[in-house]
């Protein structure tokens, strides 16, 4: 035999196997984690910085020049962003709220031992998420719809007058949150019912035998046990919300004006403008309302988990 | 109480559905008829008589495959990370974890323009790559698994490893059987969530043959704008496909959620 493998050579390939299996179990994983989750966040940077066309070739560096344009507001541009921005906060601080209290409301209502067919209902409400946003919005289109919609049916036959829904504001931006509410109140349904089943019983117990009503059980009992649960909700519930973009650019196109038009469907507008695709002003855009995004997520976390830390350090202090 | 919220939210895809099933002239009389009469299949032979620029069985044969695909590649990708994340050990195995973690705070506007010009550098645009490789390093799998694998206990493994099984033999003969429902869970979010993605397949995707469903449908609404019956009947064949699995699979959907709710704990 040529090659006779020593013992320690063996040895030596065997451990080393060992040491890179792992590493090739997390190669593929890591291949896309890496190529489109962490080197777009750089990317997105650089791409900030330059003028940037849709094809390869037609990228100049311009150094800050896009966010001084966002931040110029006698430019059209600037005004459109930031009302953009503003469009998206509001619906944000409209949707969230609603949408968590009437998941909560619906969760308890599920959680309720005395409602029967749970299961019917339990579909029923989480049904719509698994319909896609662009189904979402034309049947919303059509139920709101002025001449032959439902809704101004419903109006006309209790003798009230009939509203352009889609076409003027408020009206639009409050058909664009019904709809939103109809399509996603099952998802923060869900996640609040699995935190009321994991309060124990006997928290409820021994507040009745305190003498607790069914109004104080739920502040004391329920509000503090559903907490983790609350904070991941509203959470994602704001992420989500900030991302608004099917529902405004398929019911109302962004109308009347600029009314419903969100950040990130006038991102899409710059980006893929047919005329003259701006990536690069839409990249500077798209990084100043993510870092707007992280921060109001930070600032829940912070408003979350403040109270816990307070307590810990009042339970930890040292008695003087 | 609850029979009124049911009704509230079922009726829009019952008037869906009465749509579809009806005339032009009978989805524009006023009063309209809330009851399922004078029906007709007329919007689904309009739906499919313009195959060159609606061609609605190529978006659905388009958005299966997709859907497909990167479910099932998700599951692989994610059982085989999590696998290695949960039960080997190797120097960068906590860093990746952390910085696992540390991504989900990203917002993922900033990543979509990015994206777009990597897709577009590696030739996928207007393919199916698009749709179905970019999403594979999503982390959410990967939690969910290595959360699961973490709880299985590790004699039987222990078991199988003294009875010569080497680690291809512990991942399918142990872990993913012992895992089912959780990798169910991972494959259904999954292909629903693809199924359903709009604006991502908006961007990539531009000739009309290419198109995913979702996509397509915003094509229809613009071929015909003002005939709620077709559009309706669109809106079905996207809607039904993903209620009928949704409907058989609830339970691990719910399940799932709860486990990305239950993480943050």
């Amino acid at each position: 035999m040529a090659f006779a493998p020593s013992r320690d050579f063996i040895y030596e390939v065997v451990t080393m196997k060992r040491k890179i299996v792992p590493y090739l179990l997390i190669l593929p994983h890591a291949l896309f984690f890496g190529t489109f989750v962490i080197f777009p966040i750089f990317k997105s940077f650089y791409m900030s910085l330059t003028e940037w066309g849709l094809f390869q070739g037609m990228i100049r560096y311009v150094g800050f020049e896009n966010y001084q344009r966002l931040f110029d507001l006698s430019k059209f541009r600037a005004q459109y962003f930031w009302q953009a921005v503003w469009v998206t906060t509001k619906f944000v601080i409209v949707t969230v709220p609603a949408l968590v209290i009437l998941a909560l409301l619906l969760a308890l209502l599920l959680n309720a031992k005395s409602l029967k067919g749970k299961n019917f209902y339990l579909t029923t409400f989480f049904l719509p998420t698994s319909i896609a946003v662009t189904v979402t919005a034309v049947i919303w289109r059509w139920i709101f719809s002025y001449r032959t919609g439902l809704v101004n049916y419903t109006l006309q036959s209790l003798g009230l007058e009939i509203i352009p829904w889609l076409t003027s504001m408020p009206w639009a931006f409050v058909a664009i949150v019904v709809t939103t509410l109809w399509w996603t109140v099952g998802w923060s349904m869900i996640i609040l019912l699995g935190g009321l089943k994991r309060i124990p019983d006997t928290l409820y117990d021994a507040a009745r035998v305190d003498g607790a009503g069914v109004f104080q059980r739920f502040l004391n009992v329920t509000l503090p046990g559903l907490k983790n649960v609350m904070m991941f909700v509203c959470i994602t519930q704001a992420l989500a919300s900030f991302g608004l973009f099917g529902q405004s650019q398929l019911m109302t196109a962004g109308g009347p004006g600029r009314e419903t038009l969100p950040a990130m469907l006038y991102i899409y507008n710059e980006a893929f403008n047919v005329a003259r695709p701006r990536m690069g002003f839409a990249a500077a855009m798209s990084v100043i309302f993510g870092a707007i995004v992280l921060s109001v997520t930070f600032f829940q976390f912070y408003l979350f988990t403040r109270e816990r830390k307070e307590g810990m350090r009042r339970a930890t202090k040292p008695i003087t | 109480m609850g029979i009124i919220l049911g009704v509230i939210f079922l009726f829009p895809i019952y008037w869906t559905f009465l749509t579809a099933f009806r005339s032009e002239a009978e989805i524009l009389k006023w009063p309209p008829n809330l009851f399922p009469v004078n029906l007709t299949v007329s919007n689904f032979q309009e739906l499919t008589s313009r195959p060159a620029d609606v061609p609605i069985f190529t978006w659905f044969l388009n958005s299966s495959i997709a859907a497909f695909s990167y479910a099932t590649l998700s599951v692989v990708v994610c059982v085989l990370a999590a696998f290695a994340l949960a039960r080997l050990q190797f120097r960068f195995r906590d860093f990746y974890f952390k910085l696992l973690l540390a991504s989900m705070t990203i917002p993922g506007m900033i990543l979509f323009l990015p994206n777009y010009t990597t897709v577009s550098w590696l030739g996928w645009t207007d393919s199916l790559y698009a749709i179905i490789l970019p999403g594979l390093g999503a982390t959410f799998g990967v939690f969910l698994l290595r959360q699961f694998f973490i709880g299985i206990p590790k004699d039987l493994e222990e078991a199988a490893i003294i009875d010569g099984a080497n680690l291809w033999h512990r991942i399918i003969y142990v872990i993913a059987p012992l895992s089912r429902e959780a990798i169910i869970t991972l494959w259904v979010i999954s292909f629903m969530g693809n199924w359903n993605d709009y604006l991502w397949p908006l961007v990539v995707l531009y000739s009309p043959g290419k198109r995913t469903l979702p996509v397509g449908m915003s094509t229809l609404q613009g071929a015909y704008i003002h005939y709620y019956g077709v559009i309706m009947a669109g809106a079905i064949v996207i809607a039904v496909p993903s209620i009928i699995i949704f409907l058989l699979v609830q339970r691990y959907y719910v399940k799932g959620i709860n486990v990305s709710g239950a993480i943050k704990e």
